[in-house]
């Protein structure tokens, strides 16, 4: 295994973890306001949570380096203030994939709050728990297998993201190079194949692992549950 | 829709009424886990909502606990756990008048206490979600249909629980109920509802005096209820003597194979299965005749209940307007309430008497 390769498997292990803990905590707010609350513009949060899902992860870079971009409106604030630059940075690589990946969290969240008991959550209050205590020691123990299954699918997804990545943070090795990236450049160039595929079987073991790990900490948290 | 108004100051309250009549919705309303469009709830002078002055305590300040119909434990928790679930606010347990342990003897879930929550009979589930209410030291206490569902056993079981919370332990109640036999284990005061409002408030005795609330309440709704302990028992006789534990009015009932002397436990007799006569009655086969006066006749449609005082008891016997008028029952006329041993029916037990 070359540099490049052993680089492009770390950075995707990387970003991947970075987006599992950024995109959990949103994920779960968001989830638990879709599925207890009700408010004006509903619709439109959740047309704009869910919109990465359907628009073509490209389209999602691209209004990306609109935003965030050099010159963007966010990131000319970000680059005067801090001297920051998301484009073409690992960190920039992390937010393409959280934007693409939190609709997957955000829906399954939503779905497991929504599967427990309001009546529970009644009885916690005539119990003197506030919202707040009753969030944590009732809703989230109870709806924890079905958040840990988004945040996981979260992950995986951004280990698969390719679109939104290239677009803002760019294809650049050993910064922002994931592996679908490397993949991608490894075929452009004659004469690399075989390196394609060495870095396609790594994407298919890292998919593989994940899925496993995935599973048994999903069996193993609903195991606990139901003790 | 809820349109109820009413003030009380008693330390144990019976809401009746039928399915669907409100007493429910009235519930979570006093509990805070609804909010009314318009309205005020005031207890023990803090005002809980006042939608005017927009006064709204939300239900985990309100001090108040509840005991739903489904016991609705939570499932991720054993049982003490759930037991201990009101616990956390070190203010309530400290000033509580009873522990722990307290709760889990009056109760007998000790053996329940390390289970996980599925898989606990109905019976079983309510009883810990009592104690998890009671823990949690409410200073009011509300139970909505806590029997309601449960078969006769089962319920006979625990109705005397719940009328130890308020004797025993001291905590105001009120007991939502459309069965008439298990309010009154619990209270005499009554609030009577009716589609959303409540159209009469006081003893049964004062609700049936009055035409237009008795006429709320059907037949099934209406039960002479006396606590007695057994005297003596004859299987051979086929019968069992008991006496009335606040007056000396001794009934007869069937033989029971598992009561003994000194056995305490509530009946009821139902007002239709009574009969009125103006003297007593010799070679009958009714086994109970008891000498009382009328109070006073109260007219529902079709038909008449006779309100009568034997010692210091209340009885309501149910006739026809054409045997009141055949008998002429005046006011402070003396008759004969008769009854068969089997009228009789054991409602539930509150155990021994030292006596």
């Amino acid at each position: 295994m070359s540099e490049t390769e052993l680089h492009a498997i770390y950075l995707s292990l990387k970003v991947a973890l970075w987006v599992s803990v950024i995109t959990a905590p949103i994920a779960v707010l968001l989830g638990w306001l879709m599925a207890r609350k009700t408010f004006r513009g509903k619709i439109i949060l959740e047309s704009f949570i869910h919109a990465p899902m359907v628009m073509p992860p490209v389209v999602t870079g691209y209004l990306l380096l609109v935003l965030f971009g050099r010159h963007g409106w966010i990131g000319q604030w970000l680059d005067g203030w801090f001297g920051f630059r998301l484009v073409f940075s690992w960190q920039g690589a992390v937010l393409a994939s959280a934007i693409v990946a939190l609709p997957l969290a955000v829906r399954s969240v939503r779905i497991s709050v929504s599967m427990v008991d309001q009546k529970l959550e009644e009885a916690a209050q005539t119990l003197g728990f506030s919202p707040l205590r009753t969030f944590f020691k009732v809703t989230l123990p109870l709806a924890w297998p079905g958040i840990l299954s988004g945040v996981l699918l979260a992950f995986s997804r951004s280990l698969g993201e390719f679109g939104a990545t290239i677009t803002f943070a760019g294809n650049v090795e050993g910064i922002t190079q994931t592996l679908p990236l490397a993949i991608y450049s490894a075929m452009q160039v004659p004469g690399e194949e075989h390196t394609a595929m060495r870095l396609v079987i790594y994407s298919l073991l890292l998919c593989f692992a994940s899925l496993i790990v995935s599973e048994l900490l999903n069996r193993r948290a609903k195991r606990k549950l139901l003790a | 829709m809820l349109d109820t108004s009413f003030q009380v100051e008693e330390s144990a309250l019976g809401i009746f009424g039928p399915s669907g009549c409100g007493k429910s919705t009235l519930f979570r309303a006093i509990s805070g886990l609804l909010k009314p469009e318009e309205g005020r709830i005031v207890l023990d002078e803090e005002v809980l909502l006042d939608t005017e002055k927009s006064i709204f305590v939300p239900p985990y300040r309100r001090n108040i606990g509840l005991v739903f119909q489904d016991a609705r434990l939570f499932p991720h928790w054993p049982v003490e756990k759930n037991l201990r679930a009101g616990e956390f606010q070190k203010k309530r347990v400290i000033g509580r008048p009873f522990n722990f342990d307290d709760v889990v003897e009056l109760l007998q879930i000790r053996p329940l206490l390390k289970r996980p929550v599925n898989g606990l009979s109905g019976g079983e589930q309510q009883r810990i979600a009592l104690g998890r209410a009671l823990l949690s030291n409410p200073r009011l206490l509300l139970m909505d249909e806590p029997v309601t569902g449960l078969d006769a056993k089962l319920k006979r079981e625990i109705l005397p629980f719940l009328s130890l919370i308020h004797t025993q332990l001291n905590i105001p109640c009120i007991l939502i109920s459309h069965d008439m036999t298990d309010i009154l284990q619990l209270s005499n005061y009554l609030l009577l509802m009716h589609q959303g409002s409540i159209v009469g408030q006081g003893t049964l005795f004062h609700l049936i005096s009055h035409p237009e609330m008795l006429s709320k309440l059907s037949r099934a709704d209406l039960m002479n209820v006396f606590p007695v302990y057994v005297k003596s028992q004859s299987k051979d006789s086929g019968i069992c003597k008991m006496e009335t534990t606040q007056d000396d009015l001794m009934f007869t009932s069937d033989y029971w194979s598992d009561v003994s002397r000194g056995h305490i436990f509530t009946i009821g007799i139902s007002p239709s299965e009574m009969a009125l006569a103006l003297q007593p009655v010799e070679n009958i086969s009714m086994c109970n005749q008891i000498r009382a006066s009328v109070i006073r006749v109260v007219h529902a449609t079709e038909r008449s209940l006779c309100l009568l005082k034997a010692s210091r008891m209340v009885f309501m016997v149910e006739i026809t307007p054409e045997s009141e008028k055949r008998l002429r029952l005046r006011s402070g006329a003396p008759v004969w309430i008769l009854f068969k041993s089997k009228a009789i029916k054991r409602i539930s037990s509150q155990g021994v008497s030292e006596t």
